[in-house]
């Protein structure tokens, strides 16, 4: 378990590779299969992520350790994350429109819908749940990030492997994806209980 | 649709502990000697069990196609 007594690189690894977010928790599945198909979408949508995840989480740390806790609003928390992550991807989404047109085009639906990335939220839930400080909740939100952009471009880089692969025919699309993804999750399972994360 | 997630989620979960554990519900189904498979239980499982119901539908489409 993440802990505040834990050294910085401690909370990284943890976050990124033993209990990495799409992989052993199952968060954000949906853009974890949908995008996955192209390395290049894949690496715009993992560093989207990443960006809106630092921003988002920090906001609502600082919304929930200086507005919801001392005016004793807790029950508000989902609302108020949720209104956080909404605004910067609002912002993202116009900032990518105008400088990455390609990445914009490419990505399509799942743009917007990192809005509902459980992946941005369950960031901002967990570092309150583990009731980290500022530094390490950055630092275990970026270590998420990059968990979901690593596993999400090796995923890529496999399935575009596949595509020339010849397998059954009723396998061939998303079966095999998730086959796959079931191979990688073995896989980090061996990094289960490393440093007694 | 939601009635289609709840009946897939629970063939899944159904699966999962069929094979994980021999039982079903909580009854055991194959008796003691069953060789658990620990992998249905765990993470993997449910994509490993998700891909294979996934090929399936698939193929029963196919099949209805052709």
């Amino acid at each position: 378990m993440i802990a505040n007594d834990m050294n910085l690189f401690l909370i990284f690894l943890s976050a990124m590779i033993v209990n990495n977010i799409l992989l052993i928790r199952f968060i954000a599945l949906c853009s974890f299969f949908g995008i996955s198909n192209n390395i290049q979408t894949s690496l715009g949508m993992g560093m989207a992520v990443i960006f809106v995840m630092v921003m988002a989480s920090s906001i609502s740390w600082v919304v929930y350790h200086f507005i919801l806790v001392p005016f004793d609003l807790l029950y508000l928390r989902t609302a108020a994350f949720i209104l956080t992550i909404a605004t910067f991807v609002q912002l993202e989404e116009m900032v990518i429109r105008k400088v990455f047109p390609a990445l914009y085009r490419a990505m399509g639906i799942y743009l917007p819908l990192i809005v509902v990335n459980c992946a941005v939220l369950a960031a901002a839930f967990l570092i309150i749940d583990y009731n980290l400080d500022f530094i390490k909740s950055m630092v275990y939100t970026v270590g998420v990030g990059a968990g979901y952009l690593f596993s999400i471009v090796m995923f890529a880089a496999i399935r575009d492997r596949i595509s020339l692969a010849p397998i059954p025919k009723s396998f061939q699309g998303y079966p095999i994806a998730f086959i796959t993804a079931s191979m990688m999750s073995l896989a980090f399972l061996g990094f289960k209980g490393l440093f007694g994360l | 649709m939601s009635i289609g997630f709840t009946l897939i989620i629970t063939l899944i979960g159904a699966i999962r502990e069929l094979l994980g554990t021999g039982k079903i519900f909580g009854l055991p189904i194959f008796g003691p000697s069953y060789p658990q498979l620990l992998i249905m239980i765990l993470p993997p499982g449910a994509f490993l069990v998700i891909g294979f119901l996934m090929a399936l539908q698939k193929r029963i489409s196919n099949r209805r196609k052709a």
